[in-house]
Order: C-alpha cells, then structure tokens, then sequence
C-alpha cells in the first residue's frame, strides 16, 4: 500500500505569478532596509546616542518620528542604527556558516568513504546539541561581544549549511558532466570548485537568504538574554530587551525595532521562498531549519 | 529492521560520548576557576589549594572528565557550587517541570500546525491559504521573548485571564496548573507553527496531486477518507522528523520563554548557573538537555522507520 | 469538488470543537474549588538565594530577607536606622567602649524546639570570624578580641580597640544567631528563631516559610504562610502583582513604579534608602593618580541632572555616601557642576600629554549606572573628552575591573551609621578604600578616626561636615546619589512598611482579602 511520496515535479501553472510576487516584495522591501541601514547617518534624523532629557519618553511626533526612548534618544535613530548591527550579525554568522560548511559539504559529499563519514559524523555531534544550548554554553565561559555573537552563531549553522551542500553535491556528482571530467583526469579540486559548485548554488542561496534571518532571530534572542550584543551599542533585539520594561508606559521603543525586524525577516523569508520556488522546484520542501 | 536500530543505537551511544566529551571541554578548557568562584573574592590562598585539591581540580584532565562521567551514569551529577547541594535533584525536579511545557507545546504545535497545514492545503491559493501563510510568516518573525511579553500584557494585565508567571503543580488542583500552562505554551505554539504548517501544507500538496489520490478519488471514495486516511496518512511522514529537529528549537525556546513568564524549568536553571557562573551546573544541565534531544530524535527516527518501510534497508544517513 | 473537501474537514474541526468545549467545562468546574490556603503572602523577588546561610550570604535581596524573616540577631534597626533590641533585650558598654555585656532575652525557642542561649551567640559569631569562614563579616567581627558566656543568658564581648557603635555591627544581615548543634546543615535545614520557620526551597522557583507559633514578639507574625517566588522579570512580576497571584514585589525599579501609579490594584510605596551610586576616579592608577586632574574632571559631575537622567527622580544627589536624610549631612554645602568648556580649559592648562580616552566600566545588568555612563560620558564630549562605555558581567566586574581600571561606576547599600557608611570607603586604611580607589588624605583620616572614638553628637556632627566639604573638592570621584527603594504592594496587604535596609518586614502584616 506504501506508495512514493509523490513528488510532483511539475507545478500547476498558476502558481507563477505569486512567486514573482514574492521575490518582487520581499528583494523591494530588504532593499529598502538595507538601504536604510547603510545610509543611517544620512537618513537619521539625530545622532543615535544624543540624549534629549527633558524629551524623555516622548510617543511618536513630528520631531520624533519613532518616540523617544528613557534617555531622550530618537528611537527611530537607534533603531536605524541597530539595523546595521542586526543585519551585520546576520550576514555575518552566515557567512562564516558557508565558508566553513560548503567546502566541508563538498568535500563529504564528493570524497564519499571515510572523510565523509568522518566529516557526517562530527556534524551530526554538533546537530545533536539543541540549537541555543550550544551557544550558551559557549558564551557562558568566555564574555559575549558583538564579534564573538556573530562567530558561534555562525559556526553553530555550519552543519546545516554542509549537509545540505553535500546532498546537492551528491546528486550532481551523479551527472554525466562530472563523470567526464573525471574520465578527463580532472583533479578533485578542479572538479569540487569549477564544476559542483557553480551547479550548485541555486539551492546554497535560497538557504543562505532564510538562514541570514534564523542569524538575526537567534542574534535577538542572545541580546535579549544578555549573552549578545553588549550595551551601549544596540541591536533590535537588545533595544527591545532593553526596552521591555517600558512596554506599558512607551510601547513604541520596544515596539519600532520589533516591527523593523519583523519586516526584515519576513522580507528575507518571502525572498528566500521566492528564489527557491524561481530557482528550483524541486527544492519546495526546503532543508528545514 | 532490528539491523536499523540496533545501528541508530550505537551511532546515538558514541554521538553521547562525544556530546559529553565536548560539553566537558568547553567548560574545562575555557577561562573561569571553579574554586575561586566557590569561595567568591574574599578567598585565601591556602583556602584555595586545599579546596581545589578537596575537588580533585589538580587531577590531569581526563581523569577528572572519566570521574565526571561515570558519576553522571550513576545519576550523581555533583554539587552546585552556588547553591551547594547536589544537583541532580533539583535538576530532576526542574526538568519534569520543563517536560510538561515542552510536551504541552509540541503537542499543540503539531495538532495546530498539521490542521493549519492541510487547511491551507486544501484551500490551496485562496485567502484561507494566504492568511494561514501571513500568521506563519508573523510567528516566524517575532521572536518568542517578544511575543511572551506581548501575550503578558495582553492577557494578564488588560484581561486578567491567566497568572502572568510561575508555576502550580498538578495537586494544587487542575486550573491552577493549566492556567499558568497556557501563555507559555501559547508563545511556544505561535513561533514553532509555522514550520510545520508550511511543511504539512507542501507536503499535502505533493500527495494531493500524486497519482495514489487521483486514484482514490476515481475509485468514488469520499473526500472526507481520501483527505483524512489516505492523504494525511502519507503527508505526515516528512513532518514526523521536522517536529523531532523542532523539537531542539522547542528547547531553545523553553529557555527564553522560562525566563520570561518565571517558569521553575531547566531553562531557568541553565540561565541561573551560567549568571552565577557555577560549571558544574551548566555542564549537568547541558549534558542532560542535550542527551534528552538526541533520545528524541533516536525516537523519531525510528518511529519514521516504522511508519515508512523504504528506510528500513537503507542507508543509515537521512 | 473542493466543497467536498471543506465538509469532510469542517466535520473533522467540529467534533474537536465539541471535545475543546468540553474539556473546557471540566476546567470550568475546577475553577471554583481551589484550596485556599489560610493567609499566605507571596513576595516576588529577582534572583534566587545564593545560600540560606546568612553568614555566607552576599547577594542581599531574597538572601536578605529571607534571614530576616527566618533568623534574629542580637540587635536590628528600626526604619530610622537606630538600633532596637532583638534576641538581645539590652547592653551596656564600659568606659572606654572596649567591653561590651549584652542581656539575651530567655525563652526564645529555636525552630527545632531548643532554647537559645549565650553559647550559640558566640558559636555563630566564631563560625564567622573564623579565617576561612568566606563570610563578608568577617572584617567587622575581627574587631572582637574574646568572647565569655558570664551565664546562659549573658555575653561579654571585648574589642581589639575602642568602638562606640559596636550594637549596630552585631545588627549585620549575616551575624544571625543560629543553633550550635544545626550548624553543619544550616544551609539545606536553615533553622532559627525568627518569626516564620523554613519549610522548602526549590532554587529558582519558590522559598517556602510558615508561622513560627513559638516566636518570641507577643502576637507576631500574623501571616500563616510566606511564601518568596523567584521572579527575573520586573514586568512580568508587576503584571502578577496587579492580577493579585503576588502581593509584594521586593525593589521595582523607577519605570515600574511609575507604572503602578495608574493601578487600580496595587501601588507602589517608595522610600528613600541608603543604596549610593559612585563614580569611581582610580586615585591609585593614572590618569587619576593626577589629584589636580580629579578635582577638574569632578566638575563635570552635574549631581542634579545626572541623578534625573539614571533614576527618572527616584533618587536624591548626595555629597558622599552619606546620605541626604542623614542629620549629619551639610545641607549648605553647594552642589555645583562646571561649565563642560572651562572644564576643557582647565584640563589643557594641566598639560596632559595626550588628548583624554577614558572607558567608563560597569555591571552590566545595573541600569542605574549604565544611565550615569551615558549622561557623563553626554557631558565629557562637550569638554572634548572621549569616554567609552563598557559593560561587564557582574562576577568579572567585581573581580576584574572595580578598581583596577581608572574610571568605572558602583553602587553600595546603605549601612547604618556615620562610621560604617564612611570609614571603609575613605579612610585610607579602610577595607574598601583599598580594594577601590587607594584614596589617601591626612586630614580625611584624621577626621574618621577621631568621630569613630567620639561619643558627642555635636563633636561628630561638625567633624562629619568638615569631611564632607573635603570629599566634595577633592575625592576619589564621587557618590552622585542615594537611590530610592520601592516595593510594589498590592492592596490587599495591610501593615506593611518599607525599610530603609531593604527588608521586608512582614512581622506585622496581614492579608484583606
């Protein structure tokens, strides 16, 4: 009675104009956000750290856009600000995750035998931590920072990321192209990197995109239990942390980073839905988080 | 299929022995002297040695890690250096605590999440689909702490429906304790839904349109079986192991979300030791947190294994 | 078609409709027989005890009152610091103020049945002196030289040196009288005398305390049970407190008790303490080592306005780290800040060799602070100084940077008398003095030995003046104020008073339900 999970290649043809939709907004609005961030000392309308005290919690105005925060500083400026940390920490963990974890996927995926068991084996030690708990237990020995937030939350994707880089590899290993290269005397690594890996980024970015904002959620959460970004600087999640006790009294300090988060992930996720779906049908499960 | 256990048996016994040689490293090899810590700044010298010597940290590092870990199989976990007495009941007692919560949310997230994944399913490009979508992208986005804090005020202080933190346990009567259930396990529910909804949704999708349900439906038998037994039955099997890989985030969230709402669970705990700094706490929370993950998994696994009897004589990697 | 489909579900979501619904009802049900217990009080506290031994105990807050409400000392404060008689109904001192008989109450019953006698005062006090007793009283109960039972019920104390204010030493959160014969597990069986008797601890969770019926104070306590709950989260305990589930939340900070002024269930009762928040100047590391630099670099401290900006106004400037309320303080002395720009001028007239980068360090989870970084470090830009701001996690502060860097912010809780707020801070044999500022002035410690050995109020009064007018010109950086301490109280408690120390005083109190 066990039948194949039917995986329908083929997709219904109506379904196409909501993926552009989604790569459309979801690449407009991060554009947006990372525009905003980049050009923070332009656009901000005041210096992040200038304190105006005698406009302390002040609720959204024609002068302060966002409100004031407890000391008087524009938390529009801040959370501008904060957007570069915030996307800093996601792009970063990613990138590290990929640097470490593609080359380590190709290697596993393309050497098979025992460095790819050898190379499975470790990563599936590290996947068998619960994601948060590996990383406080690091950050509980040494002191947290901006730098070393951005290095353990990327080193903790490195498995996701190398797993899925070795499923892609073994399946294009098994084409005709690779198999003649290698009939021409290739060497391995001519092979992994001029020609797995330019076959291989399609489903590599899609999980780079949605990976970045899983960065910026874990990021946040760290902030918020004190074991990421340190005060004074604030990501969005340490101004919200920082904020939470003015939730009643001032929701819109806590309230205008969450929500600048909030669009930034969902642009991010609507982007990486998108690609994926543009990209490579047949990826539609995604590999999980 | 006796072969597929007994091999995810052993491959889980060295992944522990490995999990426990990291956990062991980590808090040994990084910066932070246990008894300086024990005895706080207002130490001696001599009080010094003589506690380290009493706690055998002179011993070269691999005895101390075999003490460690053959006193952890037999259920000794050590003694809290803050609080200075063992750990292992205190740690027991917090973890049937955080059990209750996790269970509570995995449940509601997979009874949730399924319902919603089939709904948008069936309803496939409709409003219903897109605003099953939006919800998902939105518990998604928001993360848990600041959805907690949201539901606190929401709840408890404009509403007053439920006690805004702690903990009753069962035999203070049944609503105390769901009561102080309901916010933590509602936030949980809300950040984990998503995942599992789209998954469920996409997976529904495949099996909806595969040649099996087009036979069904052409063999006359109503939507309701063709939806409920033959469809569901074989769109689940992928959300079996997401909800095990979930469940590790589930974790991470307890531990956020226990800090919030004042939960007396092993998150609580874990953050606690590691303000106070007190190692062999962390290590004994780590280690069993960790060894409950990997069971769970181990359990999905193999409950996978069962349902789906192509795995039975595959290969050992997913 | 897809009609089809919605039926079956909609057919499906129905029959788990009926089944929440009746789940729902049992729930309903359970509602109304929930056991009440007697009258128990639920007190919300941040952090969870580090110990139950108040002799080792340091952290204060749920340590503290716990020890309060669980032990007694010799002596205690009433709300306007001076000191009342608790297992000790009187004492007397000798001439010179060396030797020092204290009258023990009789009948107090220790909670495991036995009555306390002389014998267990000098057990526990030896237990702290003790050189490796790792107890922060340690210091102050080295000034006892011998200890002599005179009979079950009377205790001769004699002093290494004269000290005149020696009954509010004894008074000290860790020197708690404990049974001789239960002091190996007083931290996992804690047993006293006090008004409610331990009954569980669950770390992190809860500290469960019941009515002591043998207390000695004649129709005290009224509560049954007291019960601390472990709260992290100000918010989420102020949101109990306001759906009732806690009646008193131990020190809510400024924000919360602002918040509680439009409750209609609950209110905040706000005091003024002795908690003083310092900015420390290194007078033993460059820069600071430079004494005119400190006495410039001290004009940017606008007392007032940084005191607005780190409290919302729940704080009061003060001088040192006596505090405003305090008879001694010198109310005519002004509290002047400079010019950020004459400020500059007088820094380059000192004729530093580099600009001044300074980083201001501080704990990380102190709030209070960490707005006092950011108001000076507003000000010193304006001087064309740049300071840095960097937190620190509290054990590393505390082990690693408070007094080890030149420039970093602290906090102290009150003490009680003009000796103990003072001597150890700015004498330059003083314990603290050493550990933070390595501050030295002739004249300042000629000033705190001579008030310490004084037994005229008006000899100490205008000795304490004349230090403080000192302090404020030339000082190892500045005490910039004395924080207020509130509690968050439903409405239901009645006869509580907030004390200056910090306690919770719940002899008194009782639930109107």
């Amino acid at each position: 009675m066990a039948l194949p999970l039917g995986n329908t290649v083929a997709q219904p043809a109506w379904r196409r104009p909501a993926l552009r939709g989604k790569l459309l907004v979801g690449g407009a609005l991060l554009g947006i956000i990372v525009l905003l961030a980049l050009f923070a000392p332009i656009v901000a309308p005041f210096p992040p750290e200038e304190l105006h005290v005698a406009d302390r919690f002040q609720a959204p105005n024609a002068i302060y856009l966002a409100g004031t925060d407890e000391l008087g500083r524009d938390v529009l400026s801040r959370t501008l600000y904060g957007s570069r940390l915030s996307l800093f920490l996601g792009l970063a963990a990613t990138f590290i995750a990929m640097l470490i974890g593609i080359p380590l996927g190709l290697l596993a995926g393309y050497s098979r035998g025992w460095l790819d068991e050898l190379i499975m084996r470790l990563l599936d030690v590290m996947m068998s931590f619960p994601p948060i708990i590996l990383i406080l237990l690091v950050l509980a020995v040494m002191t947290p920072n901006l730098a070393k937030t951005a290095l353990v939350v990327g080193l903790l994707y490195v498995p996701a990321v190398a797993r899925l880089a070795r499923s892609v590899t073994l399946s294009i290993a098994a084409e005709d192209f690779i198999q003649a290269a290698r009939a021409r005397g290739e060497s391995r690594l001519y092979i992994l990197f001029r020609e797995i890996m330019p076959n291989a980024w399609p489903p590599l970015v899609v999980d780079a995109s949605l990976r970045v904002s899983f960065a910026i959620l874990l990021a946040a959460v760290l902030s918020f239990l004190g074991f990421g970004v340190q005060p004074p600087q604030a990501d969005w999640g340490l101004m919200i942390s920082q904020s939470r006790s003015f939730l009643q009294i001032s929701p819109w300090i806590a309230l205008t980073p969450g929500i600048v988060m909030c669009l930034t992930v969902v642009s991010l996720s609507l982007l990486g839905d998108g690609l994926r779906e543009h990209l490579d049908p047949r990826l539609r499960h995604g590999p999980g988080l | 299929m006796l072969v597929y256990v007994l091999q995810r048996l052993a491959s889980v016994t060295v992944i522990l022995i490995a999990m426990s040689i990291l956990v062991f490293a980590v808090v040994n090899l990084l910066p932070g002297n246990t008894a300086i810590i024990m005895l706080g700044s207002y130490s001696t010298p001599e009080a010094l040695a003589a506690l380290e010597a009493k706690l055998g940290l002179n011993d070269p590092l691999a005895v101390q890690y075999w003490r460690w870990a053959t006193d952890a199989l037999t259920g000794d976990l050590g003694n809290s250096l803050v609080m200075e007495r063992p750990i292992a009941p205190i740690l027991w007692d917090a973890l049937q605590r955080s059990a209750i919560l996790a269970i509570a949310a995995i449940v509601c997230v997979a009874i949730i999440g399924i319902l919603l994944g089939v709904v948008a399913a069936l309803y496939e490009g409709r409003l219903t689909d897109h605003a099953v979508s939006l919800f998902g992208y939105l518990g998604m986005a928001i993360p848990e702490f600041f959805w907690a804090i949201v539901l606190i005020i929401l709840f408890s202080s404009y509403l007053g429906w439920f006690p805004t933190v702690g903990y009753e346990p069962l035999s203070a009567g049944l609503w105390p304790f769901l009561s102080h259930l309901v916010l933590p396990v509602v936030t949980l529910t809300l950040t984990l839904i998503a995942h599992i909804s789209r998954l469920t949704r996409s997976s529904m999708l495949d099996v909806l349109q595969s040649s099996y349900i087009r036979a069904a439906r052409a063999r006359g038998l109503p939507e309701r079986v063709v939806v409920m037994n033959h469809a569901l039955r074989n769109g689940l099997l992928p959300t079996i192991t997401v909800l095990a890989q979930d469940f590790g985030w589930l974790i991470g969230g307890i531990v956020v979300i226990e800090s919030v709402f004042a939960y007396p669970g092993l998150g609580r705990l874990l953050i606690f030791s590691i303000e106070r700094h007190d190692l062999p706490f962390v290590q004994a929370i780590v280690l069993v947190v960790t060894a409950t993950f990997c069971l769970a998994n181990l359990g999905a696994d193999l409950l996978y294994a069962a349902l789906n009897p192509k795995i039975r004589y595959g290969a050992s990697s997913r | 078609m897809k009609r089809q489909t919605n039926k079956g579900l909609t057919e499906a979501i129905r029959s788990i409709g009926r089944f929440v619904a009746a789940a729902l009802l049992i729930l309903g049900i359970s509602i109304g027989s929930d056991a009440q217990a007697e009258s128990t009080l639920y007190a919300a506290h941040p952090w969870t005890p580090d110990t139950l031994d108040p002799a080792l105990m340091k952290l204060g807050g749920s340590e503290y009152n716990f020890a309060y409400l669980v032990y007694n000392s010799l002596t205690s404060f009433n709300n306007d610091l001076t000191v009342r008689p608790d297992l000790a109904e009187s004492w007397e001192a000798n001439e010179d103020l060396t030797v020092w008989t204290f009258h023990l109450r009789t009948g107090v019953m220790f909670h495991h049945g036995r009555e306390m006698d002389t014998e267990d005062v000098i057990a526990s006090y030896e237990r702290i002196i003790a050189p490796d007793s790792g107890s922060v009283l340690a210091a102050d109960l080295g000034m006892i030289e011998t200890m002599e039972a005179i009979d079950s019920h009377t205790l001769r104390i004699t002093l290494k040196q004269p000290y005149a204010a020696f009954p509010a030493i004894v008074a000290a959160n860790q020197a708690k009288i404990l049974p001789r014969d239960r002091l190996e597990t007083i931290a996992t069986e804690p047993v006293g005398t006090g008004p409610f008797r331990f009954v569980e601890y669950l770390p992190g969770d809860r500290i469960v305390m019941a009515r002591n019926e043998e207390y000695f104070e004649e129709g005290m306590p009224k509560l049954d049970q007291v019960i601390f709950t472990i709260i992290p989260e100000y918010a989420s305990a102020v949101a109990a407190l306001e759906a009732g589930s806690v009646h008193i939340v131990w020190q809510i900070p400024p924000e919360e008790s602002e918040r509680l002024k439009a409750s209609s269930t609950a209110h905040a009762d706000v005091i003024p303490s002795g908690s003083w928040y310092a900015v420390a100047l290194n007078a033993g590391m460059p820069p600071f080592d430079n004494a005119e630099l400190r006495k410039v670099f001290m004009g940017l401290f606008d007392k007032p306005a940084f005191t607005d900006i780190a409290t919302f106004g729940y704080g009061t400037p003060t001088h040192t780290a006596l505090p405003p309320y305090h008879p001694f303080y010198d109310n005519e002395l002004p509290m002047t800040a400079a010019d950020p720009a004459v400020v500059a001028e007088a820094i380059a007239a000192l004729g530093l060799e580099a600009p001044l980068e300074l980083t201001y360090w501080y704990p990380k989870d102190t709030a209070y602070l960490e707005r006092l970084g950011i108001a000076l470090r507003d000000v010193a830009q304006r001087a064309g100084i740049t300071i840095n701001l960097s937190p620190a996690p509290d054990d590393k502060f505390y082990a690693e940077i408070e007094g080890q860097q030149p420039l970093y912010g602290t906090s102290f809780s009150g003490r009680t008398t003009p000796d103990t707020m003072l001597y150890a801070w700015y004498h330059s044999s003083g314990s603290w003095n050493k550990n933070l500022w390595k501050y030295s002035n002739p004249e300042v410690d000629e000033i705190l030995d001579k008030a310490r050995q004084s037994t005229s109020e008006e000899e100490q009064n205008a000795l304490y003046r004349r230090f403080q007018e000192i302090i404020v010109e030339d000082g190892p950086g500045a005490a910039i104020f004395v924080a207020n301490h509130a509690n968050g109280v439903h409405n239901s408690v009645v006869g509580f008073e907030p004390s200056p120390l910090l306690w919770l005083d719940l002899r008194g109190v009782t639930l109107n339900e």
